[in-house]
């Protein structure tokens, strides 16, 4: 059963008079359990996609329903806290705050249940991913890119959702970390049953997911 | 890691931009001191001036308002009357009150005190003041203090008894006791066609039954060498004397002169309220007002604050004008300020509204990291800014001087003891009056305007936070 689908999302950018279109009568489904990955070049559309899937922007058509219910009735805040989570391409930590206190952000914010003990579920989600105790203890801005892109992913896994969607997350890294990130993604959906929707657009990383679609000129194609 | 500590951490770690804010409140909270202190001081020495200056009414025409009248209007003017002082005087503001009759009256066996005087006159004139008020005012409002004797009762004012309290210099000077009889000669003259004069008299006599020294003030006594001694040649008399005095005099003119249209029995009175409490003065005013023809004026002791509190009301109105520039100059550079900060922090407040984190949430955020700095540098001013307000007290009070040219040496009242106290106030009294003071009040309008302010200062950046959008950051 699909937990988040999309249906007839229509996209486009006025200026005036003339009208871009980015997203074509989009429709989409995602399942927990599986990886899955958009594919496509840039100016395709996919970021686009991801920020309304995420409910960061709203479509001018069409509806996302998280568990059959429309996220717009949910309230887009609501869905953000307790509903889904975001790994964004440059990190987005908070730059004067440590691995671990930027891990425990979203435990304060989500109304999900969270166990009491938030700083260790902390230290265990950034051991997890990676993350020593020392480390977890740095101020971000000491770590190196694919130890932020870690803590990243340890507070998508915070907030105890089941979809986490990421926005090329591999992007500012090297192959042999990008191949250590994937994997975690690819661990989360299988072990864990997260559905993990990436945006990227290498061929390499689509290749070692579940299910890729490719976007083109706005439209969806799935890949064989 | 809620809001909270997010913003408590925030502050910590970002130390050179918590300090920034810290330094640029402190400074504009600074002048925001001095200024409020400076206005508070200003406003304590209008309370205590006024206080010194009483609360005492009197009753007098409006000139201004009688300027363009008519004859008829003037044949018309109706003088006030006991019936209108009692009316005024039995107003719930009004302590006690009384209503004077004076004339003048010579005397040859008397001698006025005039320690200038080289050789006794022939005639010594002395004012004769009528009292309604048995205790005699000027005695109760310690303008006078009585010496030896006593004052009237109210039989001896009820039955217009010739009775009388003299001044101790008088007293001296003629070799008076109380119980003495003295002896006056309220005189009529008639000037004739050939240039001679003739006098009819008629002789008073009055029992002491007081003696009072008079209370004048030293700056009254040196001002420019004149002295007014009025003050210790009255004669204190039931008011009935001197009507009885006044009737005798208009009935030798109504014999001298039959064609005159003089009403016998017309009497002047001037009456003076005591009230209650200095703050009713603009109550009493209002409703005695109505009580009385409209050409007439309600006088207040306190009126004169004004004209000596020249250099403290332009300290107070050039405090009121810097106070209001700080505040503007606050919410303009810190809006700015805070707003950059922001910008800076966008990505930031981007990671929260992406984590689902409420607007209000994050603005919250924001505003407890400002003022909780805020409250820092408004404390720290709290001391600092007493220090400024003195020193800029100083510079404000040198520059009127330069302005206007005044040394200070001006702005007495001069006030007999007559119709107000005799607390003549000068403009070195205020000056001594005023004085910055680190009190309560000055305390919670510095909090007050200080985190008020920086609040407005506030919606700006509160306004940038609301229309932030976490795509347009984050993607």
């Amino acid at each position: 059963m699909a937990i988040l689908k999309a249906t007839n999302i229509k996209y486009y950018y006025q200026d005036g008079e003339n009208i871009r279109t980015i997203l074509k009568d989009l429709s989409i489904e995602f399942e927990k359990g599986k990886f899955y990955t958009i594919l496509g070049p840039s100016g395709s559309g996919k970021t686009t996609l991801l920020s309304l899937l995420a409910a960061l922007d709203e479509p001018k058509e069409g509806n996302i329903l998280y568990n059959d219910q429309d996220i717009k009735t949910i309230g887009y805040e609501k869905y953000r806290r307790n509903m889904i989570s975001i790994v964004f391409q440059s990190y987005n930590l908070v730059p004067y705050m440590t691995a671990l206190e930027n891990v425990m952000i979203p435990m304060a914010i989500t109304e999900n249940e969270i166990p009491k003990n938030t700083k260790e579920v902390a230290y265990n989600l950034l051991d997890y991913i990676g993350i020593t105790k020392t480390k977890a203890d740095r101020i971000v801005n000491k770590l190196s890119g694919g130890e932020q892109q870690r803590v990243a992913i340890a507070r998508s896994l915070a907030s105890n959702v089941d979809v986490i969607f990421a926005d090329e997350p591999t992007g500012n890294l090297d192959s042999e970390l990008e191949d250590e990130i994937i994997e975690i993604f690819r661990t989360l959906a299988h072990e864990h049953n997260k559905c993990i929707i990436m945006v990227t657009h290498s061929k390499e990383i689509a290749d070692k997911s579940d299910v890729s679609f490719q976007l083109k000129k706005g439209v969806l194609l799935q890949n064989e | 890691m809620n809001f909270l500590k997010r913003a408590f951490l925030s502050l910590v770690r970002r130390k050179g931009k918590s300090l920034i804010l810290l330094v640029i409140i402190f400074i504009l909270s600074n002048v925001m001191a001095g200024s409020i202190a400076i206005g508070q001081a200003s406003n304590n020495v209008e309370r205590t001036i006024k206080l010194q200056l009483g609360a005492n009414a009197s009753v007098e025409f409006d000139w201004e308002k009688m300027q363009n009248w008519n004859e008829e209007q003037w044949n018309s003017l109706e003088y006030i009357t006991p019936e209108m002082a009692d009316r005024i005087g039995s107003l719930s503001y009004v302590k006690y009150y009384d209503y004077n009759s004076e004339t003048y009256i010579n005397s040859t066996t008397l001698t006025q005190y005039d320690p200038n005087m080289v050789e006794v006159p022939m005639y010594s004139y002395f004012p004769i003041k009528g009292v309604q008020y048995a205790p005699i005012l000027d005695i109760v409002n310690g303008n006078a203090t009585l010496v030896s004797g006593r004052t009237f009762n109210d039989t001896e004012v009820k039955n217009a008894d010739y009775v009388a309290l003299i001044s101790d210099k008088v007293a001296e000077l003629n070799n008076i006791f109380v119980g003495d009889v003295i002896y006056l000669q309220n005189t009529f003259s008639i000037w004739k066609e050939d240039n001679t004069v003739e006098e009819i008299k008629r002789d008073i006599a009055l029992e002491v039954i007081g003696i009072f020294t008079p209370k004048v003030q030293q700056a009254e006594e040196n001002n420019g060498g004149w002295i007014d001694y009025t003050p210790f040649n009255r004669i204190y008399v039931p008011n009935g004397v001197v009507h009885a005095e006044n009737r005798w005099m208009n009935e030798q003119y109504a014999i001298a002169y039959p064609d005159s249209n003089i009403k016998i029995d017309q009497i002047y009175i001037t009456p003076s309220f005591v009230l209650n409490n200095p703050e009713d003065v603009e109550s009493f005013r209002t409703e005695a007002k109505n009580l009385l023809p409209d050409y007439y004026k309600v006088t207040v002791s306190s009126d004169a604050y004004d004209s000596v509190a020249g250099p403290i009301k332009f300290i107070g109105s050039l405090s009121n004008i810097i106070l209001y520039v700080a505040i503007g100059a606050t919410i303009l550079i810190l809006s700015l300020v805070v707003i950059l900060f922001l910008r800076d922090r966008k990505h930031e407040l981007g990671i929260y509204l992406s984590l689902g984190e409420s607007k209000s949430k994050v603005v919250g955020q924001i505003l407890i990291e400002v003022l909780s700095i805020a409250i820092l540098a408004i404390s720290l001013s709290l001391l600092t800014g007493n220090s400024i307000a003195e020193s800029t007290s100083q510079s404000m009070m040198d520059l009127r001087n330069e302005i206007t040219g005044n040394n200070n040496n001006g702005g007495v009242i001069y006030r007999d003891m007559g119709y107000y106290p005799n607390n003549g106030v000068t403009e070195d009294d205020v000056l001594e009056a005023y004085k910055i003071e680190f009190s309560w009040d000055y305390v919670l309008i510095l909090y007050g305007v200080g985190l008020g302010t920086v609040l407005l200062s506030s919606i700006a950046p509160m306004i940038y936070i609301l229309r932030l959008k976490p795509k347009k950051i984050m993607m």
